[in-house]
């Protein structure tokens, strides 16, 4: 049944015959109330089989690996095509230019607008998507060779000058409508030029490990220069400007429904992501669902693909225990995505003795136990999600040592810096319940007054904001990021958040704060600037004591071991180890099972 | 009577100018602006220009009374001006959400009339029997139990037990199909209805027992009318006066509890649209939402009062 037609063209549309009405009126008499709870089946998924598509082959030049090329490759000769995947996310977005808002418009960004490559995590691999070829002729240097006639859902053709285009103009929505993308994501930019219609020329500020991988991201998704151009404010926040997968069919305050692109190119080197005649799914339609039992409810009853939400995992160890048994899902246990950062004040904490107190005064070890159910992990400055950068277990460990009889010895030597400590955290659960087991620590360890203070996002953030901190510590949750840059290092950076938010900035005028956040930002710097990855390594290393030796700018709170990835079993070749870690979403190789 | 409409019209401005001067500065006391809310935590190069940019852009760099009369002064001609997050027209929102909204309230209120009512008189009429007091305990707990339970509840156990949900995900709008839209409407109603329906029956009880036994009753029984006469054109009718005023603060209690209806059961409606607005600290889009709940607020009550002139002759304006 076509499910645009409405119910008065249906009803126009009928013809009712006179056996019809009896029965119908005998019905209705019997069952207006069930015909209101009726449940109706609007199970789209009409899958048709598809063709085989593997072909062997690499990228080019970004290293496709082989494992994942055959793995797509044998998933994409059982795959079906068709059908509709069913999403649901909490808000509707704010707008869809990727070079402005990030927020709540993850259903819409990667399926509407295509990248020159994306970045799969868990094999170090680059993936090569609107370019054909992406190389590094020097260590400031990264050139890309583009794929002939792609076009944008307008008709119009995609070009080099597009890329150009969309990469530069960061600084811009930045400073004159207030992106959500910061320096953190693109700043490593100088120049982009478009030689010719095939070829993109980025030069880089300086060498920058983390730049082809920053460059995967949403925020460099193409947008249309022509449809940028035509607008009085030069964005693309309300028309569909991409040439993605899919193009827009429907975005309004009940979602957003996307409907596979006629014009959508091939991918005649199948990778991880995409296959020769990949997207297989046809349409995703994304509702807004606010209240996380509604979600439950629809997904439990077949209406939803994913659960709990778009982007999202159940973090809940007997949610997840309850969900594995139910019929038509599948639940499997993945790489935690989580990450807590507790911050200090950093100048009523400008005493080492004071951090080192509070952080002895903390059992790390009960709060996995008590609030993890004992699956847990130490976390550092690079986070476990990147594990091979990040400190080991073992290591991590060590720089957690819980000594309450210490911690008061130190606390009482550092003059007590406050007569009572408040916890500020916002409306996370498990970030208020970790904020409140640490009041309680403290109190018991350090004899302190402590107040647990959790509010809303926004005054949360007003409160980080403030000059005068209305808190001593900080607690922040956020998720896993691709690099180590964008990822804990933010909470910790003095060029990123823990300049203004934590009182950790270079030009501090508390001189002692003041040396560390310089000491921590140049060795941020100079990881960030070292093409070698055995000496990167090393440099991160460096960079992670630091840290940790000096208890700058805060402390990484213990994670959860595991996440928990929920979805219906008719959702077919999910990458798992990348479901949350960019790759989800933009997957093309998903498909439907009839 | 029109004279009293009149007075009772020119009032609603002046309430609505003091409800929105002190709704705004509510807003404002609190820490944060919609700005903030764009960026998070923020990072110093934000800092240095972004956010005041936008504060700028926004015109939450203004002093907050030239903020509020420049609202208001727009407000007056009609213009609610743009949200502060996705600079959609304010207007234009409300007028896509609004009748979600009111079609929920008025079939909470539908419901609530053809539960409670009946209920109400059955009880009154068998006092102290078991039907009056299994209906009293049934209204008590309708009345305690909150509507976000019955909600969840509502949502979850269905699912359990049958695999099924009242959840519809797709909301279709009366015009395009009323029957597929009453499937989704009906649950939020009815989840409004469990209290309101409980309040009025015991309203309708206390109210009737009161005249049950009064003199005009005893000769109208006297006269030898029927029962059901006695009931319904004697005793009942005497009691809605105050049905109607409980009705009536029932349908602004009923707009109330749409923002966590329509939140549950995915509704895009006003109440929605409200509960996101305050998260996000975007006071013209909180402004001009409440000052539309506010406005049906008051016609409600003048419908109710005029309305008491037609079931009591008595009453006049």
């Amino acid at each position: 049944m076509d499910d645009r037609a409405n119910y008065w063209t249906r009803y126009r549309n009928r013809r009712l015959s006179r056996r019809t009405f009896v029965a119908g009126s005998g019905a209705a008499a019997a069952g207006a109330a069930a015909i209101l709870a009726g449940c109706g089946d609007d199970d789209d998924n009409g899958g048709k089989t598809a063709t085989a598509t593997s072909s062997s082959g690499g990228s080019p030049s970004a290293s496709a690996a082989a494992s994942a090329s055959a793995s797509a490759s044998a998933s994409a000769a059982a795959a079906t095509r068709g059908g509709t995947l069913k999403l649901a996310k909490q808000q509707v977005d704010e707008g869809m230019d990727p070079g402005l808002k990030v927020v709540n418009n993850l259903d819409l960004l990667p399926s509407l607008y295509n990248r020159s490559h994306l970045y799969q995590v868990s094999t170090n691999t680059m993936l090569l998507d609107a370019a054909t070829a992406m190389e590094q002729p020097d260590n400031t240097t990264i050139r890309f060779t583009i794929r002939d006639g792609m076009k944008f859902h307008n008709g119009d053709a995609q070009t080099a000058e597009d890329f150009a285009y969309t990469w530069t103009r960061f600084p811009t929505l930045l400073k004159e409508q207030g992106s959500q993308a910061n320096e953190a994501n693109w700043g490593f930019i100088d120049t982009v030029t478009a030689p010719d219609a095939k070829t993109v020329v980025v030069k880089l500020k300086a060498p920058s490990a983390s730049a082809p991988v920053l460059m995967a991201t949403t925020i460099f998704s193409i947008v249309n220069k022509k449809q940028a151009e035509a607008d009085s404010k030069k964005n693309v926040q309300n028309v569909d400007a991409g040439a993605g997968a899919y193009s827009l069919d429907k975005r309004d305050a009940t979602g957003t429904r996307v409907v596979r692109f006629k014009d959508y190119y091939k991918h005649e080197k199948p990778n991880a992501a995409f296959a020769v005649d990949s997207p297989y799914i046809d349409n995703w339609e994304t509702s807004i669902i606010v209240d996380n039992a509604a979600a439950k409810s629809a997904f439990l009853a077949g209406n939803l693909d994913v659960y709990p939400q778009l982007g999202q995992t159940v973090s809940d160890k007997l949610e997840f225990e309850s969900l594995k048994g139910q019929k038509n899902v599948t639940a499997k246990q993945v790489d935690t995505t989580e990450a807590r950062f507790m911050a200090f004040d950093n100048v009523k904490f400008k005493d080492i003795k004071a951090r080192r107190a509070i952080l002895e005064a903390i059992d790390s070890k009960a709060l996995i136990a008590s609030l993890y159910a004992g699956d847990g992990l130490y976390d550092g400055p690079v986070g476990v999600g990147l594990p091979a950068f990040a400190l080991d277990q073992k290591t991590l460990e060590g720089y957690r040592k819980f000594d309450p009889a210490d911690a008061k010895k130190l606390w009482e030597a550092a003059g007590k810096p406050a007569s009572k400590i408040r916890i500020q955290a916002n409306q996370d659960p498990r970030g208020s319940s970790i904020a409140e087991f640490i009041g309680q620590q403290l109190k018991q360890n350090l004899g302190v007054d402590t107040e647990v203070l959790v509010n809303d996002t926004t005054t949360w953030v007003a409160r980080a904001r403030e000059p005068q901190k209305q808190w001593e510590l900080f607690i922040v949750p956020y998720n896993f990021s691709t690099t180590p840059e964008i990822y804990n290092m933010t909470m910790m950076d003095p060029a990123a958040f823990a300049g203004v938010s934590w009182n950790f900035q270079l030009d501090q005028a508390d001189p002692d704060v003041q040396a560390t956040a310089k000491a921590l930002r140049a060795l941020v710097a100079a990881q960030s600037q070292e093409i070698d990855p055995a000496k990167r390594k090393q440099k991160l290393i460096d960079m992670q004591k630091y840290a940790l030796d000096n208890i700058v700018p805060g402390i990484n709170l213990p994670v959860p071991g595991h996440s928990y990835l929920v979805y219906n079993s008719r959702l077919q070749n999910v990458p798992e180890a990348d479901w949350l870690k960019g790759l989800g979403l933009v997957n093309q190789t998903l498909w439907l099972k009839a | 009577m029109w004279a009293y409409i009149i007075r009772r019209l020119i009032a609603v401005p002046f309430m609505l100018f003091g409800l929105s001067a002190l709704l705004f500065w509510l807003l404002y006391l609190r820490p944060g602006n919609a700005a903030l809310t764009n960026f998070g935590l923020v990072s110093p190069d934000q800092t240095k220009d972004a956010v005041a940019n936008l504060e700028k852009d926004l015109g939450l760099d203004r002093p907050a009374v030239v903020q509020y009369f420049d609202w208001a002064g727009h407000a007056l001609t009609g213009d609610l001006g743009e949200s502060l997050k996705n600079r959609r027209s304010i207007s234009g929102q409300i007028g896509e959400r609004l009748p979600n909204t009111v079609e929920i309230a008025v079939l909470t209120i539908l419901i609530t009339a053809a539960i409670g009512i009946p209920v109400g008189i059955l009880s009154a009429i068998r006092p102290g029997s078991w039907l009056d007091y299994s209906l009293r305990v049934v209204t008590i707990a309708g009345i305690s139990i909150p509507s976000f339970w019955v909600a969840t509840l509502l949502l979850i156990l269905p699912v359990i037990w049958w695999g099924w949900t009242p959840l519809h995900q797709n909301y279709v709008n009366f015009t395009t199909d009323p029957l597929e839209n009453l499937r989704i409407v009906i649950w939020p109603a009815l989840v409004l209805a469990v209290s309101s329906a409980a309040y009025v029956a015991r309203i309708v009880r206390s109210s009737m027992l009161e005249t049950l036994y009064s003199d005009y009753v005893r000769t109208a029984r006297a006269k030898g009318l029927r029962e059901r006469v006695v009931i319904i054109q004697h005793v009942f009718r005497s009691s809605l006066v105050t049905l109607l005023t409980v009705i009536g603060l029932q349908f602004g209690a009923v707009l109330g509890g749409s923002v966590i209806a329509e939140q549950i059961f995915a509704i895009p409606g006003i109440g929605l649209l409200t509960y996101q607005a305050v998260f996000n600290v975007d006071y013209t889009l909180v402004l001009g939402v409440t000052m539309v709940f506010a406005l049906m607020f008051v016609l409600i009550n003048l419908a109710v009062d005029i309305l008491y002139t037609f079931v009591d002759p008595r009453i006049r304006y």
